[in-house]
């Protein structure tokens, strides 16, 4: 099987307002693919299509035969859940309009719960939960009957680092059990973390599509070096900015320098330049992170 | 459409909304009121009955004497007494009335205010002077026996399936106002579930993994189900402060009149049914396009069904005019018209059948339009779509 979704050319309008204009991937079964993009670069849209709670205007999404199985699992941005309803009994009514049976859903909810560290809570009302315990609810009512496509619209939002770490883990184990992620979020490092490939949307348009390393390659990001320097680091800065072989040169710290390298510039060049130019105390590499790849695309101040 | 989908939303709404405490309460609650609205009326009767005391300035010229007793209608003549004193008598309550005797054939009853008694007592004194004329006659008391005797007129019906007796105007009244009392509380458990679900964002979860369609027939029918269960606790309710009634203050355990009649009741509940199924489509139509329950005016909308409510009170004495037969046949009119014409009038069967056919297939139709619209407008936050938009979604 090549793809488990695929979109093709896909638009959608909303009055005067173009929020996808002609989109196409695919994502693969089995994978954890990442769609990304400043706010407003329609995300979201695209998610409720994939969802198939709107519809594109032109194009289609497809399911190839066998890639889905049942009801997707589906993470809505717009978080909601009745709240004066016990929490066992919410999962159970998701458990069953996804296709459970009530008893089914009743043992994978209450099996949740214990992992989530909220058993002893199932005769609660939602809203007596924390904000963060809520998402956990909701994404167990999203995810309880294991779908083979799970979408997750901005599922690390608003939960603390440990919190985080765990819906990783939820998110690594679905996978584990062959369910194909389509996730939306904004914390790049966690992305960058678990995302297999992914898109950077802007505008309604792909900018940037595949694995990171294949990102990195198309976006022409040279070598990062991060150097110590004897001395004011601005001065250092401005003591190598007229070099051929540099993209940019910035200081992180009073005694820090940031240089990034154009592609395919030797290391050598640039280590030789530097040793002549500035008092090197030490140096190390880095690769372009996620995050700096999408400032650096879609503009600064986009992300939240 | 997944009946077994429809069938767990239909549980969930039935579950959010019919809690066996708040049930039970409602029983209790209605059997409180109806126990007050029985004993009420229990002593306003009992009030009505006891004896009357009616003071006649001018006994002499209907030939009454001192005190004379018309049943429990207790005559005196005024004698001394002049019209102001037994005015001001009337007005401390001491007397019930005063008959001021002109002549022979001209009088005034004076009173306070109008009481049901004043129709008897009128009859009575008619009777009662008939009478005393007849005694000063010449005529032999065999004639005037004759004369006297009363005509004896017994009511016959021709149609043989309405020698029960067909259901008197309080009946109706009671199984217009619970249906349109029901209408009321299933409008609000709509509102709730609906504009609730809205605020609390609940919908995209829902439309993820069911179809707008499964959802709103679901709905209905969990709400459907709310509503009956309200239903049953209201006759329960009746029937409970009967029987406290009965067993313990002597009172009759008598159901309305014509309440009795199976097959009639049978074809109300059909009638009900459907006419819920209507009016709560309708109700879901207008909650979805609904963004805040607090400011939206179509709010106002869900009144619609007690807006015909005069045009059916005017043909409740009438219910087989071409008035009623018309209203009787208007889908949204008929699951309250229809009734009233089976519990007071002749309608022909295949009226009623008609009827019911034009009732569902409206509602069906309604049903179709309502998937369409609520898959749309469930998602819409801010602006409410207009009615324009809501007939294109309808159609497509």
């Amino acid at each position: 099987m090549d793809a488990a979704v695929q979109v093709r050319e896909v638009v959608k309008n909303y009055r005067t307002v173009r929020a996808v204009e002609r989109l196409s991937f695919e994502v693969r079964p089995g994978e954890i693919f990442a769609l990304l993009g400043p706010n407003g670069a329609g995300k979201t849209t695209m998610v409720r299509m994939l969802v198939g709670i709107i519809q594109p205007d032109e194009g289609e999404i497809t399911f190839p035969a066998g890639s889905r199985r049942g009801p997707l699992g589906y993470l809505p941005e717009e978080r909601g859940l009745h709240r004066d309803t016990p929490i066992l009994r919410t999962l159970e009514y998701f458990g069953v309009l996804n296709g459970l049976e009530r008893s089914q859903a009743r043992d994978t909810a209450l099996a949740g719960l214990k992992r989530f560290g909220l058993d002893g809570r199932e005769r609660d009302r939602v809203d007596s939960l924390s904000k963060g315990n809520q998402q956990k609810i909701q994404f167990l009512a999203a995810t309880l009957h294991r779908p083979s496509v799970a979408v997750l619209d901005e599922p690390f939002s608003g939960l603390d680092p440990v919190n985080q770490q765990q819906f990783l883990a939820e998110i690594r184990q679905l996978q584990s059990e062959g369910c194909t992620v389509i996730l939306s979020a904004h914390q790049m490092d966690l992305v960058e973390s678990i995302a297999d490939r992914l898109l950077v949307m802007d505008h309604g348009v792909s900018v940037l599509h595949g694995t990171l390393d294949e990102i990195r390659s198309a976006t022409g990001s040279g070598v990062h070096l991060r150097l110590k320097v004897g001395g004011d680091a601005a001065s250092a800065a401005e003591a190598i900015r007229d070099w051929d072989g540099l993209e940019s040169a910035a200081a992180s710290d009073t005694d820090t320098l940031e240089v990034r390298l154009r592609r395919n510039c030797p290391v050598g060049d640039a280590l030789r330049v530097l040793v002549e130019r500035t008092e090197v105390q030490s140096i190390e590499t880095a690769e372009e992170t996620l995050r700096e790849i999408f400032v650096r695309t879609v503009g600064k101040g986009s992300e939240r | 459409m997944s009946l077994r989908i429809a069938r767990a939303v239909a549980r969930w709404e039935y579950e959010r909304f019919a809690k066996p405490k708040d049930l039970f309460i409602g029983t209790l609650f209605f059997a409180l009121m109806f126990g007050v609205f029985d004993f009420a009326r229990f002593f306003m009767d009992k009030k009505e009955s006891e004896e009357k005391t009616i003071v006649v300035a001018g006994a002499e010229t209907l030939g009454f004497g001192e005190e004379q007793f018309l049943d429990r209608f207790r005559l005196e003549a005024a004698g001394d007494r002049t019209l102001e004193t037994l005015q001001a008598a009337l007005h401390e309550k001491k007397i019930d009335a005063i008959l001021d005797v002109s002549d022979s054939r001209t009088a005034e009853l004076r009173v306070l205010r109008d009481r049901g008694w004043h129709g008897e007592l009128l009859l009575r004194l008619q009777a009662a002077v008939s009478e005393q004329r007849l005694a000063e006659s010449d005529l032999d008391p065999a004639q005037l026996a004759a004369l006297l005797q009363p005509m004896e007129v017994s009511v016959v019906h021709q149609s043989a399936a309405e020698s029960g007796g067909r259901a008197g105007s309080l009946t109706v009244l009671i199984v217009v106002g619970t249906m349109l009392l029901a209408l009321f509380i299933g409008f609000s458990y709509v509102f709730v579930a609906i504009t609730g679900e809205k605020t609390q964002k609940v919908t995209e979860s829902i439309l993820a993994a069911i179809t707008p369609q499964e959802w709103i027939d679901g709905k209905i029918l969990g709400l459907i189900g709310v509503i009956f269960a309200n239903l049953v606790c209201y006759g329960l309710g009746y029937l409970l402060a009967k029987a406290v009634g009965a067993a313990f203050f002597d009172r009759p355990f008598a159901l309305p009149s014509g309440i009795e009649d199976p097959v009639s009741m049978m074809w109300v509940v059909l009638f009900s049914l459907f006419g819920f199924g209507f009016w709560l489509t309708l109700f879901s139509l207008v909650a979805a396009t609904i963004s805040d329950p607090n400011t939206s005016s179509r709010s106002s909308m869900m009144m619609l069904p007690f807006l015909p409510l005069g045009l059916l009170l005017v043909g409740m004495d009438h219910p087989d005019t071409l008035w009623m037969r018309v209203l009787a046949l208007i889908p949204g009119l008929s699951p309250t018209a229809m009734p009233i014409r089976l519990l007071r009038g002749e309608p022909h069967w295949m009226e009623v059948i008609l009827s019911l056919l034009l009732l569902a297939l409206v509602t069906a139709m309604f049903r179709r339009a309502a998937g369409k619209v609520f898959g749309v407008s469930m998602l819409m936050t801010g602006k409410e779509p207009s009615f324009r938009e809501v007939w294109r979604w309808a159609r497509s």
